[in-house]
């Protein structure tokens, strides 16, 4: 069983980093570190004023540390806000981690979603807005 | 050799000549040694008489060679003159059966013939057992010096046989001495006074084959004798007493002796109550040194008349023995118990209840009186929460050390509650040492201060042994510290240096001073290392350690010095409140808590995904709380978490008032909580929320650490 290595300095840090990239049409975000309550206004803010041109976003979870249920609702409006404007959201998260669980245990996965395997998967699947079936098992 | 040499050579032995009767007093026994002459022929014996009665030799005379082995029946020979030819039982045959008896196997015959007898007859009597021939007549000087060879061999066979017998008798002394001895030997000299009286009992009345034994011991005003202590037979109860004076047993205590009493008379409370369970003699003994009666040592038998006046005899030299044994133990106690009191009143009393860390503290003053005092140990909490730990040894011993020590400790706690780092008030220390004791006086010291949430340790040592550390695992190594000299020794005008080391938790830090591992002839290494192979050995409950690190270093064996031990754990696990959190009611303290229980659970070596749930229901909760606050900032809320044997409990609680969950997503944090903890309660007053949950833990990670 694999033990978490932590260090003091992590209170010196700012939990999360965003790394925002847009790339014909499609908005990528990734996030490093923690997400919850007390920075979860970030995440709106760098998922938000999209173009109406563009054809969806792509939150990448795979180097993210922690999620909490703060971060699955800006995830559940986000996604209805971008539905509503014919957008598409794509999460990316590893099979697994943490990060994962949290978004299965909120049921944000059982809305019919599909899951991409890679953040090349997703923007792919945003350009055919199609779902890449076997992702669903990588 | 003249027949009066033979003769004075004779006079010298008294012994006993016939060893059928050896077991005789030795005054009984016959002055000379016996020579058996057996022939048919009157005259011959007659002959044989008059030859060999200068030797002043016992002679016996048979006339057959039945009545020869009669003789043989009730005495013994040195030398037997067997004649050869005799009517019926011939001198070969009897010499068969001289030879088949064990009790005359060995007795020498010599035979007697006429001088024209032929070669197979020598070699036939030979056969028989001879040890020589004399061919009739005989020459009386051959004949005698022939007879006094066989005469003088037999006395010093006999003599040596008497040699052997003192020294078995010599040895039965040296055993009964030795058992005196062990009224006074050295083993005793350093017990307690409560152990020593049963000891000197159950020896006394092994000594004399006693049934039962007691002493009694004057009181105060030296009028009465208490019974102290009773050995075998439940007679009497401890505490009863009896008048100086009052019959035989207290009669004793002033007596110059001890005295037997042959048949026991009812004559006081205490006799009636022995003889009431049988007792029928008795022994006793005044305890006495110099000039002070100290008691009186009794033994009693369940036989009428079982001492004798030679066991009085004995008995009183025990007795000044065990008197002796038991003067010295007194003195040692008033001494020591004064010292061991005044030590004992200046360590503390209690250790500090300190949730994340488990104290525990052992002294053990020297079992030489000389020596107790000095060594001390402190544990305090200090205003920041963090936890000093000093042990130290001041140089001496007695009244002086144990208040130097006072001293010491009292500044100690006053520069750090002062503020001062360990290494500071150390240095202070040292100043203060030199200053007050000027050259006269040394200490050692180590100081610990250790931070008990981050198990963030500094060292300061001051020519202090070093210390141990215990990892969870069990591994023991020297904490490796530059130490300087003792305080009030060196000239610095730097501060002392500060070792940096975390304890990690579960780990233990073990103090001590030089008397734990002290041995005469050994060096101070080899003592280092038998306690890290001792504790290394050693069970894991704190306070079965310090018993066990004792039990090995030190044993039965009185401590030639003072010990005094600290032993300091980092709890990993169960009771105790290892997580206390007091934040404000704002979204920052989201991740604070959240951090807070990932590490404890980190610390107690949680699997990531407990770890993950215990982060993930902490972090839920807390952002309930700061949302259930009106205005963010004015208040506070608490998350309270322990690690026990079965699982993680967590409380989290606000002074807010609960909102219901509001739209699709607002029960989302709670639905996450049920879902990673196992016990979920939330209770709901006009005064605030609490959060009650619990994640089990069939795998306890308490019971798991590697």
């Amino acid at each position: 069983v694999s033990r978490r290595e932590q260090s003091p300095a992590d209170e010196q840090r700012p939990l999360a980093r965003f790394e925002v990239r847009e790339e014909s049409g499609v908005r990528t975000v990734r996030v490093h570190g923690e997400i919850d309550a007390s920075n979860v206004a970030e995440l709106r803010s760098a998922t938000t004023k999209l173009s109406n041109e563009a054809l969806g976003v792509v939150l990448d979870l795979d180097h993210a540390e922690y999620i909490d249920s703060a971060t699955v609702r800006i995830l559940f409006e986000l996604r209805q806000r971008l539905a509503r404007r014919g957008q598409i959201l794509q999460v990316v998260s590893q099979r697994g981690s943490t990060v994962h669980r949290v978004l299965e245990l909120t049921g944000f996965l059982d809305d019919g979603m599909p899951w991409p395997a890679s953040v090349a998967e997703a923007a792919a699947a945003i350009h055919s807005r199609l779902a890449p079936d076997s992702a669903r098992s990588a | 050799m003249s027949a009066s040499e033979v003769a004075a050579d004779l006079a010298e032995l008294d012994g006993p000549t016939d060893r059928s009767t050896a077991a005789a007093p030795v005054d009984d026994v016959q002055s000379s040694t016996s020579i058996l002459l057996v022939d048919d022929h009157e005259e011959n014996l007659l002959a044989l008489e008059a030859v060999l009665e200068p030797l002043g030799q016992r002679l016996v005379c048979a006339r057959s060679g039945e009545e020869a082995l009669r003789k043989l029946l009730h005495d013994e020979f040195a030398v037997i003159l067997l004649d050869v030819r005799m009517p019926g039982m011939g001198g070969f045959e009897t010499a068969r059966y001289i030879n088949a008896r064990e009790r005359t196997r060995h007795t020498p015959i010599i035979f007697l013939t006429g001088h024209n007898v032929d070669t197979e007859y020598v070699f036939q009597g030979y056969e028989a057992g001879a040890v020589d021939y004399v061919l009739k007549p005989f020459e009386p000087a051959v004949m005698r010096s022939k007879v006094l060879v066989f005469v003088k061999l037999y006395q010093e066979r006999m003599q040596r046989i008497r040699e052997a017998e003192a020294r078995a008798q010599a040895e039965a002394v040296v055993t009964t001495v030795r058992k005196l001895q062990s009224l006074s030997d050295a083993a005793l000299a350093h017990l307690q006074l409560d152990e020593l009286l049963p000891e000197l009992l159950a020896r006394s009345a092994a000594l004399f084959d006693a049934e039962t034994a007691g002493l009694l011991l004057t009181d105060e005003d030296g009028t009465r004798l208490v019974l102290r202590a009773t050995y075998g037979l439940e007679a009497l109860e401890e505490g009863c007493t009896v008048s100086v004076g009052e019959g035989f047993i207290g009669g004793a205590f002033r007596a110059p002796a001890a005295v037997a009493l042959p048949h026991v008379a009812a004559d006081s409370a205490l006799h009636a109550s022995l003889s009431a369970v049988g007792v029928r003699s008795l022994l006793a003994a005044p305890l006495a040194v110099g000039d002070s009666r100290l008691g009186v040592l009794y033994l009693g038998s369940r036989q009428s008349d079982h001492f004798s006046a030679e066991d009085a005899e004995l008995m009183s030299l025990g007795a000044e023995r065990a008197a002796r044994a038991l003067d010295h133990a007194r003195s040692y106690e008033r001494e020591r118990g004064l010292v061991e009191m005044l030590q004992r009143s200046l360590l503390p009393e209690r250790l500090p209840e300190l949730g994340a860390l488990e104290l525990a503290a052992r002294y053990l003053p020297s079992g030489s009186a000389a020596k107790v005092g000095g060594d001390w140990y402190d544990a305090t909490l200090l205003p920041d929460q963090r936890v000093c730990l000093a042990i130290g040894d001041v140089v001496g011993h007695g009244v002086r050390a144990a208040t130097a020590m006072a001293e010491l400790r009292n500044a100690l706690r006053a520069y750090l509650l002062e503020g001062h780092a360990a290494a500071q008030a150390v240095s202070r220390l040292d100043d203060l040492v030199k200053s007050i004791h000027g050259e006269g006086m040394a200490a050692t010291l180590a100081v610990v201060t250790l931070d008990p949430s981050t198990g963030s340790a500094r060292l300061t040592n001051a020519g202090h042994v070093p210390a141990l550390v215990i990892s969870a695992g069990g591994d023991a190594d020297y904490v490796e510290h530059r130490s300087r000299t003792p305080l009030g020794v060196g000239s610095y005008t730097d501060e002392f240096p500060e070792l940096e080391f975390t304890l990690p938790p579960g780990s233990t830090l073990v103090m001590f001073t030089d008397g734990l591992i002290e041995r005469r002839g050994e060096s101070l290494d080899e003592g280092l290392e038998r306690l890290r192979q001792a504790v290394g050995e050693g069970p894991s409950d704190l306070e079965d350690l310090c018993t066990h690190i004792l039990t090995e270093l030190i044993g039965d064996r009185p401590a030639g010095d003072d010990v005094a031990l600290l032993a300091v754990r980092r709890r990993p696990s169960s009771s105790g409140n290892p997580l206390l959190l007091r934040l404000p009611a704002e979204t920052g303290s989201v991740p604070v808590a959240r951090h807070a229980i990932g590490k404890l659970l980190y610390e107690h070596g949680a699997t990531a995904d407990e770890t993950h749930a215990l982060e993930l229901a902490v972090s839920e909760a807390a952002a309930n709380a700061v949302e259930h606050a009106y205005d963010p900032g004015d208040h506070e809320f608490e998350v309270a978490a322990e690690v026990r044997t079965d699982g993680v409990y967590v409380t989290v609680r606000d002074s807010g008032r609960w909102r219901s969950p509001r739209g699709r997503a607002r029960g989302l944090g709670l639905g996450l909580i049920k879902q990673v903890m196992d016990e979920v309660d939330v209770q709901r007053t006009d005064n605030g929320t609490t959060l009650r949950m619990v994640k089990r833990m069939t795998d306890s990670p308490a019971a798991t650490r590697e």
